[in-house]
């Protein structure tokens, strides 16, 4: 015995021993089943309230436009973002043969990413957003998240790099640095704001309520706002979604499945076409829309490039089962996996498929777009997750899994519970993509009446619920199971000391690389060397350069995109009669923004027949510069609003934000009982001018002392005015109402293109050319 | 293991191995595939004439449902002709019906019966005396945007078949949520039957 570990000694000689921080990991993994369920559950309510929409009960923290956000932000960066961590953390610690660099920055990152999420959790309901989708957090939740991200998960990421002990980086730690680096950039680059409220408070000291503020402007106006903003959006999917999970896969699915890899070779090739492509492909969230033609078709021939690097990953995942598929009948890990990457294989085609203008004409704004990404993250980054769970929990808790039925079970409901929300979402869509589309031989629209086209997808809606009730439940069972595991662990964790040599600063492992080819060919050799791979083999060793060239993959589409975007202004022509909203205007396009309208209505009407039948003449660039942020929205669940001034009366909004269902029989809108009783913050619509001004806005005298709030006021009693004469309410007790502020909002939109350019405007659009 | 396996690399990271496999032929075609026709693409789309471009194309499609929808109807250029021709035409009401349908419906409900609008189907009306009030009403708009405007939505045939398919639902009396407003004014002219030639 003694004379063992005398031996053992000896051989250790010269090896540093270390231990693994499990305890990080246990962490992240409860964070990750908790918030998911809470995030399904968030799902389910709102699912709900599409086919049945008095289910917010006329509550305003309960409203469709307020949860969406939730809902999507806790599925991707509670959810799966938890998950993310919990994989980095497991993986990189043993990929590195080091224990993460600093306890201090995990703990700092645990608590910091949980503390956003609850963040995110009280502001949403309370409607303090920046109303853009998966950016919705206002200014200082923006920083904690770059805080936390960057410094305390990117520093202790790179420092556990730089302090390991395994000489080569292995390809799932490529990816996890492709994720830090992207994620960043994409989070500061589109979080570019002026925080208003904080800035009317600076200069006059006057406090205009907390949601005021927090409350900022984009820096970018109209189309570079939603350019920016889909870079951000797609690679949100590309970076968070994608590339985290495509690590997890490299690491979690050879130790299941306890296979090599299948081909070191793809994962070069698919790793750098993934990162360098994906980049480009943001404007195909914007095809037919007020944006530049030729962004558009670089975000979708991009988008097509993109199919083969994504099934990249799928090939080498699937493959890397060979030889263990016998397994994958009565393993639920590696079933969880299988799916998982064909379900990243489907999304992946489907994904360049709805990138070209042709098919995303029919399925832009409609549900197709909404099952498309269920499938991605039910059924890739889910089930991926829960496979690493399984996989996990039982070697966190050291002990054995509670059951292998209930994991086979919670992966058969969650599978049928995708399939029925997949299809019945699918049809959903493209049913009511035809039936805008549809015009008949007369020239007329077959289904005018757009109540039509929604009450005809109720039943759709319900079969959804039912197909996300099932896959919470299965979420459900794998908390109760990681429960009862959890509950058979040791008294006291086992903590294995592991050793291993520091790195020494010279290698001299590599083989030399010889050309296979004859004596005389040339240039070819050279070639040949490239093709067997051994640079690439010397970049492996050296993160900190490997993630320079990372950056540099990622900066240059972006760039190729937004630069003439902004620099060139022929790409948004100005129109001299568009005017900036007036301050009543402004502070209702902020209701607007805050009760999350653009998660249901479009403002942008694309050039075909049968919309600028159905809605008014198609969106020009130059009608949105004041327009901080964009609202061109992505889904269709109410009509387009675009050219919403002027088609009703005042007296109909007012009725119709009482109860939808009076004005509109079947429509599925929530009832807006609170804007009616709830004041205007008229203090704060200074505010609100001041920091458009000084973006640049031409608001000229508003910004004197005061008279943005007067002018507010004014306008607020003639349009309580005009409602009381069409039959509304006394004007008295209307005036100051929420409510006035929105239809003065509502009532501007997409009137100005008709209008008369005021003398001055004339005189400056024809200094311009 | 690595003799066994000549395909194996000597990689070996928390013991998870990798393969020497290529990547596999079709792989690469339909990669090389997607780029060259990317680069086709752009070249025909964006630097040949060969494909109008989007506002253009949309400028053609409306050329010609304008002229499937309307051919008839623009010959006439009386616009109270106009009307009358669309009231007595089946055909031609359908098509006004579906204007209603897209734009009317939700003030003045499915069958004209009134909701924040006034009832269509009795013989009072507000702010019109004859069919040359109504389209200037349903053009211009009235009683200080109660009524809104649709100049910049609607065709002026658009809105001969709308004033058409509203002048034909009066004296329906249909029950209606608001009771009879405004006055009630002389009868509309008569319609022009299809077979009195147009």
């Amino acid at each position: 015995m003694s004379e063992h570990a005398a031996q053992n000694e000896a051989s250790r000689e010269g090896l540093e021993s270390f231990v693994y921080d499990d305890k990080i990991v246990r962490m992240f993994a409860w964070a990750t089943i908790i918030w998911g369920i809470v995030g399904f559950l968030v799902g389910v309510i709102i699912a709900i309230q599409l086919a049945f929409p008095d289910a917010g009960f006329g509550i305003e923290y309960l409203s469709f436009g307020r949860l969406r956000p939730l809902h999507t932000n806790a599925a991707i960066f509670a959810f799966a973002g938890n998950g993310i961590f919990a994989a980095v953390y497991y993986s990189t610690q043993r990929l590195c043969k080091a224990r993460m660099f600093s306890d201090l920055l995990s703990r700092l990152h645990f608590w910091g990413w949980q503390l956003i999420i609850v963040s995110a959790a009280l502001t949403l309901p309370l409607g303090i957003t920046q109303g853009k989708e998966y950016a919705e957090l206002e200014w200082p939740i923006d920083l904690a998240i770059a805080v936390v991200w960057l410094v305390f998960f990117g520093g202790n990421f790179i420092g556990t790099l730089i302090k390991r002990r395994e000489r080569h980086i292995y390809v799932a730690l490529w990816f996890y640095i492709a994720t830090i680096v992207t994620v960043t950039m994409l989070h500061v680059g589109n979080n570019i704001w002026l925080p208003a409220g904080l800035v009317h408070l600076i200069k006059t000291g006057e406090f205009a309520g907390p949601a005021f503020l927090m409350k900022s402007y984009p820096v970018y106006a109209g189309v570079q706002d939603a350019l920016m903003q889909w870079w951000y959006g797609h690679n949100a999917v590309a970076f968070f979604l994608t590339t985290p999970f495509l690590g997890l896969m490299y690491y979690f699915m050879p130790k299941a499945a306890e296979r090599p890899v299948f081909s070191y070779k793809l994962s070069i090739i698919h790793f750098w076409s993934l990162v360098f492509i994906y980049i480009w492909a943001g404007p195909h969230h914007l095809h037919y829309t007020a944006l530049p033609e030729w962004a558009s078709t670089l975000g979708m021939v991009f988008s097509v490039m993109l199919w083969m690097p994504s099934w990249g990953g799928m090939i080498n995942g699937l493959l890397t089962l060979r030889g263990a598929w016998d397994r994958v009948a009565k393993d639920p890990i590696l079933k969880f996996f299988v799916v998982g990457v064909t379900f990243y294989g489907m999304s992946t085609f489907e994904g360049p498929l709805l990138s070209i203008k042709a098919v995303n004409s029919l399925s832009h704004y409609t549900d197709w777009t909404i099952a498309h990404v269920h499938s991605g993250v039910l059924g890739w980054n889910g089930f991926m997750t829960f496979g690493m769970l399984y996989w996990m929990m039982p070697r966190l808790f050291q002990t054995k899994l509670y059951s292998t039925k209930l994991a086979t079970m919670h992966f058969w409901i969650g599978t049928i519970g995708m399939v029925l929300y997949i299809l019945s979402i699918y049809t959903a869509g493209i049913t009511q993509g035809l039936m805008w589309r549809a015009w008949d031989e007369t020239g007329r629209l077959a289904y005018p009446d757009f109540i039509e086209t929604v009450t005809k997808l109720i039943p759709m809606y319900w079969i959804r619920v039912v197909g996300g009730v099932l896959y919470m439940s299965g979420a459900i069972i794998a908390l109760y199971n990681f429960f009862m595991t959890w509950k058979a662990r040791p008294e006291k964790y086992e903590e294995t000391v592991h050793y291993a040599a520091p790195l020494s600063p010279n290698y001299e492992g590599d083989p030399e690389a010889k050309s296979r080819l004859t004596a005389n060919a040339g240039f070819g050799h050279a070639g040949d060397k490239f093709l067997q791979g051994n640079w690439h083999r010397r970049w492996e060793r050296k993160p900190v350069r490997f993630t320079v060239y990372v950056l540099v993959a990622v900066l240059i589409g972006g760039a190729v995109e937004a630069v003439p975007m902004f620099l060139v202004s022929s790409n948004v022509p100005s129109i001299a009669s568009v005017q900036p909203y007036t301050p009543l205007e402004l502070a209702g396009r902020d209701i607007y923004i805050s009760e999350g309208c653009y998660n249901c209505h479009s403002q942008m009407i694309r050039p075909f027949y049968w919309e600028t039948k159905r809605y008014g003449d198609y969106s020009k660039p130059g009608e949105f510069v004041y327009d901080r942020p964009f609202q061109w929205g992505s889904r269709r669940i109410g009509p387009d609003l675009h050219r919403e001034g002027g088609r009703k009366s005042h007296l109909w909004h007012y009725e119709h934000f009482k109860n939808p269902a009076d004005t509109s029989p079947g429509s599925i809108m929530p009832r807006y009982p609170w804007l009616l009783t709830k004041e205007i913050n008229f203090p704060a619509i200074q505010g609100r001018v001041d920091a458009n001004a000084m973006l640049g806005v031409p608001y000229g005298d508003m910004v004197l002392d005061g008279a943005a709030e007067e002018s507010a006021q004014f306008q607020a009693a003639v349009i309580a005015m005009e409602l009381e004469e069409q039959g509304g309410p006394p004007a008295a007790e209307t005036q100051t109402k929420q409510v006035i502020a929105l239809i003065a909002y509502l009532q501007r939109l997409g009137t100005d293109l008709y209008k008369e350019a005021p003398a001055d405007a004339q005189a400056n659009a024809g200094g311009d050319q | 293991m690595a003799e066994k396996n000549p395909e194996l690399l000597d990689h070996n990271y928390d013991g998870i191995q990798e393969y020497d496999n290529p990547t596999p032929g079709w792989w690469h075609l339909i990669f090389w595939g997607t780029i060259i026709w990317s680069v086709i693409y752009v070249i025909v789309w964006h630097m040949t004439p060969l494909i109008p471009d989007r506002i253009t194309r949309l400028e053609n499609t409306r050329q010609i449902a304008i002229e499937k929808q309307f051919a008839q109807l623009m010959t006439i250029d009386d616009p109270i002709t106009k009307v009358r021709t669309v009231m007595g035409d089946e055909n031609w009401l359908e098509q006004g019906a579906s204007v209603y349908a897209g734009t009317c419906v939700l003030c003045h409900d499915k069958n004209g019966q009134g909701l924040i609008g006034p009832n269509l189907t009795d013989n009072h009306y507000k702010n019109l005396t004859d069919l040359e009030g109504m389209i200037d009403v349903i053009t211009n708009g009235a009683a200080n945007g109660a009524m809104p405007a649709n100049v910049n939505l609607l065709d002026e045939n658009e809105i001969a078949l709308v004033v058409g398919y509203v002048a034909s639902l009066r004296g329906q009396m249909l029950e209606g949520p608001r009771g009879v407003e405004g006055e009630e004014i002389a009868p509309f002219p008569e319609p022009i039957s299809a077979d009195q030639g147009g």
